[in-house]
């Protein structure tokens, strides 16, 4: 229900209620007394009286009566009783044999005292039906304002301390009904951005760098070409002697070649070594991506392999005994994603991952294994080597770099861990992870 | 082994505000036998009260298990906790946190009650104890404020063992003492553990420390080493040495 739904049926309400109380108020009024009819119905009865009808309680239009006689024994407690019942008494006159009035009793008029207590009982039922009828209408309104807004405003709040943590993979829960719906959407969109935005910013630093590392590594081979086909043409041109050649301008061709061919060789050497440090200088900066270990719960580690479960595919053997243990969140976080990435790349089956925690080595293991075709076992040593790319078919047909588990045993090595590749039903790495 | 009474596995404890986490206690492994009288030392923050109170469910532990006879207390809800600590445990703390407006022998019978429904059993197990830790009959119904502060400690101590509890837990029980006062509450604590009784014990005193049997030193949330002293008698003097060799040697 809308607020505005809501405040116009709680005045409605109210304004019913209050209504209801002033109609009850004023149509419930106890019967006036009607003079006129009393004074005929005193009238009659003194008349019947004159006459011999000495009936003592009877009914005249609509009212009932009682006569008591000042010579009744009970005449004081009749008359009292009468006066706490509010009733209305009159004097009973007769005529007497002397032709004086003479007074014989009283008349009570019986009227009905009971009024006063059904209009107090009515007004009371009225007025905690209205009391009721508004509290439960500020519960709901105070329900509603929990439910919709601060509710909402806790979540927001623990979301916003996961985002200045720096754990952009938190979502938030969107609820478009609400009237934070719209609010909490843009939220989620600038964490989606920021983490977009930061990934990103990883990724194509990688991949500059990469480009460069590749670039300077595929322009050595034909530098290497070019001197190696200079040192051929020096050897050769070297055999040749100058007397078997015809005429001196062969001769001084022939060593002016022979000093060309030099300067090449020399300029091919100093490409060579540019090309060297060039590409030194970017693996250095590749090796160089931080790493800052801090002591994390070792619950992190499932929550990063969970998030790379995008296919449903890892299964967790056992469970991960919890510890403190010595990582970067954000490397360790990389290295799972190439390992995991190179299974769905080159297995596609699924990964089956084993804990164990070496209490007296100080040591986590994480074991994760996939069952496809594996390595070729002679590769085996080779795989962490920047720029290795296995030679299988299907390696070659997917694009990569090579630089995965290499920078995998560089984050590992550099969080003190290690990191160890095998063949054994297919695929499987392990992780070793300092424990504090 | 059949005779651990308390085992905790990589216990860590982590204090987080907003981004800054705190590990207090990290992968902590620690094993209690039944009728141990183990303190635990280390300089202020290096996480001592922090394992007291994990241990004894007072408080949840961030990460690890704690095993009481085999029954893993760290999965339990806070009720749980607290019917636990009600039946097994016995807490001494520095301050001693007797209720003013109550007598010495009610605030001893309310711990009770909360375990037992006798009252008489309970009142006749607490004139006991007291009657153990010295207390005579005149101080039944007296009020906190007109006992000294080593006979509030010893109340306090009675209370803690008004249920009979496995372990006593206590937290620098000596600390708020003078050393005449000290000394009688130590007797008492000391007594306790010949009665068969663990205790567990924070403090910063090598003279209330030398009565232990262990001692776990810890430093920034981990036990770097500890001491046994069982095989010396009570009052051998050795103690003393060995021990003040161990906490120099710890950087004490």
């Amino acid at each position: 229900m809308k607020i505005r739904n809501m405040v116009i049926l709680f005045s409605v309400i109210m304004i019913a209620g209050y209504l209801a109380t002033i109609t009850t108020i004023y149509a419930t009024q106890i019967n006036r007394v009607d003079v006129t009819e009393i004074n005929s119905i005193v009238k009659t009865i003194e008349k019947d009286w004159r006459d011999g009808d000495t009936i003592k309680s009877g009914m005249f239009g609509g009212m009932s009566y009682q006569i008591a006689l000042f010579t009744d024994e009970n005449y004081q407690a009749l008359l009292f009783d009468s006066i706490k019942n509010r009733q209305t008494i009159m004097d009973l006159t007769g005529t007497a044999a002397d032709g004086q009035e003479e007074f014989l009793g009283k008349i009570i008029i019986l009227t009905d005292g009971s009024e006063e207590a059904t209009m107090k009982r009515n007004l009371t039922i009225l007025i905690s039906l209205t009391f009721g009828l508004v509290m439960i209408m500020v519960y709901l309104v105070l329900g509603l304002v929990h439910t919709a807004i601060l509710r909402p405003f806790g979540v927001l709040k623990a979301f916003a301390r996961k985002i200045a943590d720096g754990d952009l993979e938190f979502q938030l829960p969107m609820d478009r009904g609400n009237y934070f719906g719209a609010f909490t959407e843009s939220f989620d969109l600038m964490r989606e951005e920021l983490r977009k935005a930061r990934q990103g910013e990883y990724q194509a630093n990688i991949s500059k760098k990469e480009l460069v590392a590749e670039l300077s590594h595929d322009i050595k081979t034909p530098v290497a070409t070019i001197k190696a086909i200079c040192e051929l043409l020096e050897i050769k041109l070297a055999t040749v002697k100058s007397e078997d050649l015809p005429g001196s301008t062969a001769a001084t061709t022939l060593t002016e070649s022979i000093e060309k061919i030099a300067v090449i060789d020399a300029k091919a050497d100093i490409i060579d070594a540019l090309i060297s440090n060039l590409f030194h200088a970017t693996l250095e900066e590749l090796e160089m991506l931080k790493v800052n270990i801090s002591e994390e719960p070792s619950t992190v580690i499932i929550k990063m392999l969970k998030e790379m479960d995008n296919f449903g595919k890892i299964q967790f053997k056992n469970d991960l005994a919890e510890c403190l243990i010595f990582c970067d969140p954000l490397r360790l976080g990389q290295v799972i994603d190439n390992i995991i990435s190179n299974s769905y790349k080159y297995a596609d089956t699924d990964i089956d991952i084993w804990f164990n925690l070496d209490k007296t080595e100080k040591n986590l293991t994480i074991t994760i294994k996939d069952y496809g075709p594996g390595i070729n076992p002679d590769e085996c040593p080779l795989v962490c080597e920047k720029f290795f790319r296995g030679s299988g078919e299907t390696v070659q047909n997917t694009p990569g770099s090579g630089l995965g588990l290499y920078l995998a045993r560089q984050f590992m090595v550099a969080m003190g861990g290690s990191i160890r590749c095998y063949n054994e039903e297919g695929f499987t790495v392990e992780l070793g992870i300092r424990v504090v | 082994m059949s005779n651990t009474i308390l085992k905790a596995e990589m216990l860590s404890k982590t204090y987080s505000n907003g981004s800054i986490m705190q590990h207090v206690l990290k992968n902590l492994n620690l094993e209690i036998k039944a009728g141990d009288f183990t303190v635990i030392m280390g300089s202020s923050g290096s996480g001592k009260s922090t394992l007291l109170y994990a241990l004894s469910g007072m408080d949840k532990p961030t990460l690890g298990t704690i095993n009481f006879k085999g029954e893993a207390i760290s999965n339990y809800s806070n009720d749980q906790l607290a019917v636990f600590r009600r039946k097994h445990c016995g807490f001494v703390f520095q301050q001693i946190y007797l209720n003013d407006t109550m007598t010495v022998l009610d605030n001893i019978m309310i711990s009770g009650l909360l375990v037992s429904r006798d009252k008489k059993a309970i009142a006749n197990r607490a004139k006991e104890l007291l009657q153990q830790v010295g207390l005579s009959d005149a101080s039944y119904h007296k009020y906190p404020s007109q006992l000294s502060g080593g006979e509030a400690q010893r109340v306090a101590i009675v209370r803690a063992l008004i249920n009979a509890p496995e372990i006593v837990f206590a937290d620098e029980p000596t600390g708020a003492l003078n050393s005449t006062n000290a000394i009688n509450v130590l007797d008492v604590i000391t007594e306790v553990n010949t009665s068969g009784q663990s205790i567990i014990m924070v403090t910063h005193d090598i003279k209330t420390a030398r009565r232990a049997n262990r001692i776990l030193y810890l430093k920034d949330g981990v036990i770097i080493d500890e001491l046994n002293l069982g095989a010396y008698v009570k009052d051998d003097p050795d103690r003393h040495k060995i021990l003040r060799e161990f906490l120099e040697s710890m950087g004490w």
